[in-house]
């Protein structure tokens, strides 16, 4: 009697949570397939109708996004010179620059964390979790034009190493995911490769940071799609390498009217969405499914 | 023989710290330059007052002392003060609450959870500027010609009613961030060794239970960690506002993450050090409460044993 | 797995870059003059927002073929000069320029939204006084400066120990747009009586019209004071043209949504201006004068109970309490509130919307007219013909969807004078305010290159001489930001709407809110404009006044009476710049 009691709960909780759930698919849904739909439509259909069918169905809005998805900008190299960067190079910058960041980015979180948690017996390693806990929380009030004066002077400024340079840094809410994982590694797992004479390197290489594979991977897919979309700091750091976001964000701003329509703009963005669905789409069946498989198991 | 030992175990401990300043070394001189060399101005601009004329000149506290003042007279302030306040509690409580529940879902395979954990991270994939611009949309345009629709009525868009503004806002966050969270968790949540829940599962336990005394615990560093950042975040959360209205939000809908932005957005350098202040003092505020948040949870959470 | 994975994002990586360096990766754009190394050269940078960059094109031409025969680089056999042109909204304007602007080649930089005192303590520009206060003999203008052309404030606010680090470019001035079409089709013009409404379709000439907030009418001492016949006088008046508006099935008005704060921000910066008069709306920026007119209380007949204050940094707060915010504030809630008895709704239904910009607004009303249910008049800046008329802009699609008579040519829209609040200001000039920041600026590469220097003054005295300057307002239709004057001949090549804007800009006030004022130069995120209109009622905060009444039931009093700073506020605010 009592289990049949527990299981019609667990019935209803499931049922419950579907619902949930599934509501909150369609509700996300909705406006994706509304946006893909509109990106079919011409402005004047869109202004007297946002949500009807398109009348005519047009691939205009594709057309022009290609044709005017460009972007000239001084050559880094000769600034005499202007150059047109269309928009499959637009891609190739925002994989140099996503890419690279993500990589920079995750794996210092990953290194300091594993650091601070390995040596938590000295001090500075409090002192880092700290830092990385105050930053977090100030807002720094118009630090914008030195942090601008400072690439400059350093000379990275306008490349891509430069902003590499200047991602390679361990604040961010990342370092604790990190720093929780590492702290969930028992020391025993050292201690054998110590007692077998294993250097701290090959401990952290070998032991380590195998078990916090999987955990790696996600961070970097996560700061990968953050610096995918990101256009702002393209935008401020690296003129003359327009990303794709950046050429995105410049339908929103730009001049010709004709850019500036909703149709087109959701057309741009449908094209900075599409590579990273796929490629999310491709890895997240081995990332998110088979961090069951890996892991920490004790 | 005992000399030798603590010889030996000195060693040790030069050589483990050789190696910590190693890994850390490089990361810390990037953090020295592009964070402390970078807004050293900037967080001492607290102290200083800036005048275009004369140039800095030393301020002491005046300028803390002005924003305590200042926040016992400016109903905008308190406005932002308690928005905050209340975006950290509706996250915690229906967002976090939600993302638990969620990826319990999907960890237990339950019916379409592949599907599910997608549409939970679709929201991070697509980016702000799409997400606003669909969501933008949505709420001015579909929602009003749909309730006309189905009940005759005549609304305005959610976001521009100033009475319907603020829950789209929360929506709208807890909507779009269930993604980071989702996925740790439910990697967490992989991590549990089967041999646990199945002896749960013979011992009867009911799916409540299992998650209230078996996966709770087990993923309770992931959970304070996001715990923490909600903290560390409460006032630096600008609620999207920026991305919806630019400057120009009404201001009964300001947390303190957008007052500051958008006044420094707004404001010129000598504006810069009433603002500081203000950083400087919400910091001072949310510090002791993160770390005695992360040290209550850490001390009196559940255990795995 | 790991190895696996960073490799494919790596070969992806690879890939992509292979296939740019295939695909030739950047092409270079062909200038579209190559380089002429027999000629200087001068790289200007220009924001073409809603001015554009037609005007610029053309006067470089004229000094190009001015100059072609001397030589610019003394030693050298160069002759002439050849100017590049770099059109671009995000680059030159606001923090983009001055965050870049180290980075940027050009020299000579046309910018909007520029803050003087940020860009001089920036070290970032140059000095212009050479330029300024040089005679304009070599441009043809002997015995002239481009100090004198320079008004007297703004003068004083760009002259610092003695150095101009700027020149004033143009003037934009916000107000109230309307459809002269749709006033003559549907007789919305006031009668000689001040009381009725002519007939629809009637001339000036077959049914004279009332003076308007002039209150005169013909041409005195050379001033035409007859553009304004037939609009309303007074707020009275205006919103007894809206009812007639709503009567004939036609919509009064409408304005952006996106950006409702701004648009409907610069309308109560316009009346609040025009109510006070330069000289008293300029105490908001110098704090200094007297306020005759603080509103201390209201009699039972609603009367204002005023007094005088003496404004000075330490009482700046009173100006919050002055009687012109209150009458604006009153126009826009009589605006948002329209009229319920009648039920009658005096701005279009998406005024409201988020999603309704700017470009929208003015593709309603230019297009509403051809469309069944026109749009009388739209809350907008003088620019907003040339924003409208720029590339697949509102008149080119109107055009193509309602033929040649929707073109800007053909199309007559007009800048409204101001309604007065009340009968007896009537006769008043209409103020206006420029608060754009409009300047020409040097770039500090050009530092130390004397030669190009030179060239560079000579530019700009070039495009600041009176003939230059007129042929920029016969291409823009806009005034530049200097003291010129135009011929009737330059002014009759005008449209209808730009002659309009010309006449306010001579015979108008224009207030320039530059102030020495150090108060106000170290607050101007807080004193300009939005903080200025926040407010408090019943606890709760306000910022925007449209918003408030229509959708809190505030009224303008309320909104009115919770503007009043206290002035221990005033002091923790600002004590620090008294």
């Amino acid at each position: 009697m009592k289990s049949i009691k527990k299981k019609n709960d667990a019935l209803v909780l499931k049922i419950v949570l579907s619902v949930i759930l599934m509501a909150y698919s369609v509700s996300l849904f909705i406006p994706v397939l509304w946006g893909i739909m509109t990106s079919f439509k011409t402005q004047s259909d869109f202004r007297l109708s946002v949500f009807g069918w398109p009348e005519p169905f047009t691939f205009e809005n594709y057309v022009t996004a290609v044709q005017k998805l460009f972007r000239d900008v001084q050559n880094p190299y000769n600034a005499a010179q202007m150059l047109r960067v269309r928009f499959p190079l637009m891609f190739v910058y925002s994989f140099l620059y996503a890419g690279g960041c993500a990589i920079f980015s995750t794996t210092t979180a990953c290194v300091v964390a594993y650091a601070t948690v390995k040596f938590s017996k000295f001090k500075l390693s409090k002192v880092i979790y700290t830092i990385v806990i105050v930053t977090m929380i100030l807002p720094v009030i118009g630090n914008l034009p030195s942090e601008i004066r400072m690439s400059q002077i350093l000379g990275l400024y306008n490349t891509f190493w430069g902003i590499w340079i200047m991602k390679m840094t361990f604040l961010g809410m990342y370092f604790l995911v990190f720093h929780a994982t590492f702290r969930g590694i028992a020391k025993d797992y050292y201690e054998a490769a110590y007692l077998d004479g294993a250097s701290e390197f090959r401990v952290m290489v070998q032991i380590a940071f195998p078990l916090v594979k999987y955990t790696y991977l996600t961070v970097l897919l996560l700061n990968f799609i953050t610096f995918w979309n990101d256009y702002q700091v393209p935008l401020i750091y690296m003129p003359s390498y327009p990303t794709a976001a950046y050429g995105v964000y410049l339908f929103n701003n730009s001049n010709d009217a004709q850019l500036s329509s909703v149709p087109v703009r959701i057309t741009g963005c449908i094209f900075l969405l599409t590579p990273i669905l796929i490629l999310f789409m491709v890895f997240h069946r081995r990332l998110i499914g088979n961090v069951s498989m890996g892991g920490i198991k004790e | 023989m005992k000399d030798l030992s603590k010889k030996k175990y000195f060693g040790r401990e030069r050589k483990e710290f050789i190696f910590f300043i190693c890994l850390i070394a490089l990361p810390l001189a990037q953090f020295c330059v592009f964070y402390i060399g970078v807004n050293f101005n900037s967080i001492l601009l607290t102290f200083r007052n800036y005048d275009y004329d004369t140039g800095y000149s030393f301020a002491g506290i005046a300028n803390i002392v002005r924003v305590v003042k200042n926040l016992f007279m400016d109903a905008t302030l308190k406005y932002a003060v308690r928005n905050s306040l209340l975006t950290y509690a509706v996250t915690l409580v229906v967002g976090t609450t939600l993302a638990l529940v969620f990826s319990y879902f999907i960890y237990k395979k339950m019916p379409l959870a592949d599907l599910y954990r997608i549409t939970l991270f679709l929201p991070s994939v697509l980016s702000s500027i799409v997400m606003v611009l669909l969501f933008k949309y949505f709420c001015e345009e579909a929602i009003p010609e749909i309730c006309k629709l189905l009940t005759g009525k005549e609304i305005g868009g959610l976001l521009s009613s100033s009475d319907t503004a603020l829950p789209t806002l929360l929506f709208y966050l807890v909507w779009t961030g269930f993604g980071t969270q989702v996925l740790m968790y439910t990697g967490a949540m992989n991590n549990i060794s089967e041999s646990v829940v199945e002896s749960a599962r013979l011992d009867g336990a009911t799916p409540l239970r299992e998650f209230v005394f078996i996966t709770l615990p087990m993923i309770w560093p992931t959970f304070i960690t996001f715990i923490v950042v909600g903290i560390a975040g409460i006032f630096t959360n600008q609620l999207n506002l920026y991305s919806f209205y630019g400057t120009a939000a009404d201001n009964s809908l300001y947390t303190i993450g957008y007052y500051l932005y958008r006044a420094t957005q707004q404001g010129k350098l000598p504006e810069y050090s009433y603002l500081s202040a203000m950083g400087l003092i919400f910091t001072l505020i949310a510090m002791p409460l993160t770390f005695a948040v992360k040290h209550f949870l850490e001390r009196f959470g559940p255990k795995t044993e | 797995m790991k190895a696996k994975i960073v490799t494919s994002i790596l070969s992806i990586m690879i890939l992509f870059s292979g296939a740019a360096a295939f695909s030739g990766c950047a092409e270079p754009v062909q200038p579209e003059e190559p380089v002429d190394s027999t000629k200087t050269q001068l790289y200007i940078g220009n924001y073409n927002g809603g001015v554009g960059g037609k005007w610029l094109e053309n006067a470089a031409d004229r000094f190009e073929e001015k100059y072609k025969d001397t030589c610019f680089e003394p030693g050298t056999n160069k002759k002439g000069v050849q100017i590049h042109i770099d059109n671009n909204k995000e680059r030159y304007h606001g923090n983009n320029l001055i965050n870049n602007l180290s980075s940027i080649t050009e020299q000579i930089i046309f910018t909007e939204r520029a803050y003087y005192d940020e860009y001089v303590t920036s070290g970032k520009i140059l000095d212009m006084t050479n330029a300024v206060t040089g005679d304009l003999a070599e441009v043809g203008e002997a015995g002239h400066t481009i100090e004198e052309k320079i008004g007297s404030a703004q003068k004083e606010y760009l002259n610092r120990d003695g150095k101009y680090y700027a020149v004033p470019h143009y003037r934009l001035f916000s107000g109230i747009q309307y459809n002269v079409r749709l006033w003559e089709d549907e007789g919305y013009y006031f009668a000689e009586d001040g009381i009725n409404f002519v007939s629809p379709g009637s001339t000036a000439e077959e049914e004279p019209r009332s003076l308007g907030p002039d209150g005169k009418t013909g041409v005195i001492d050379g001033v035409d004071y007859s553009l304004d016949d037939g609009l309303p006088a007074t707020y009275e008046d205006f919103f007894l043209l809206c009812d007639y508006i709503c009567e004939t099935g036609n919509v009064p008005f409408v304005w952006t949504g996106q950006y409702l704060a701004q648009y409907t921000g610069y309308l109560y910066w316009a009346l609040y201006a025009d109510f006070e008069g330069a000289a008293k709306f300029m105490d908001n920026f110098d704090f200094s004068g007297t306020a005759d007119d603080i509103v201390d209380g209201w009699n039972e007949d609603g009367t204002p109970v005023l007094r005088t204050a003496e404004i000075t940094p330490q009482t700046g707060y009173e100006l919050r309490q002055q009687l012109g915010r209150y009458y604006a504030l009153s126009f826009l809630e009589r605006l948002v509130k329209g009229n319920p008895e009648r039920r009658f709704t005096y701005y279009m239904t998406d005024s409201f919307g988020l999603t309704y910009s700017n470009l929208n607004a003015q593709e309603d009303f230019i297009k509403s007219y051809y469309e069944g249910k026109p749009i009388a008049m739209i809350a907008e800046g003088t620019w907003w013909e040339n924003e409208a008329d720029l590339e697949n802009g509102a008149f080119e699609t109107a055009e193509h969807d309602y033929g040649a008579s929707a073109s800007r040519e053909n199309s007559k829209f007009g800048f409204m004078p101001l309604p007065k609040a009340t009968k007896e200001l009537v006769g008043t000039p209409f103020t206006v305010t420029d608060t754009y920041d409009s300047y020409i600026l040097y770039n500090s590469n050009m530092k130390g290159k004397e030669d190009i220097l030179k060239l560079a003054d000579l530019f700009v005295q070039f495009i600041c001489t009176d003939e230059e300057m007129a042929e920029f307002t016969k291409t823009t239709g806009l005034p530049r930001a200097l003291e010129y004057q135009m011929s009737e001949e330059d002014i009759s090549a005008l449209t209808y709407y730009e002659q309009q804007i010309w006449n306010v800009n001579i015979n108008g006030e224009v207030v320039l809110p530059y102030s020495s004022s150090r108060l106000y130069r170290n607050n101007t995120g807080t004193l300009c404009y939005s903080y200025d209109w926040t407010t408090t009622v019943d606890g709760k905060p306000y910022s925007i006044p449209a918003k408030a009444f229509k959708d809190n039931g505030v009224t303008a009093l309320q909104y009115f009476n919770g503007m009043k700073m206290s002035s221990s506020q005033w002091d923790t605010l600002y004590s620090k710049d008294f």
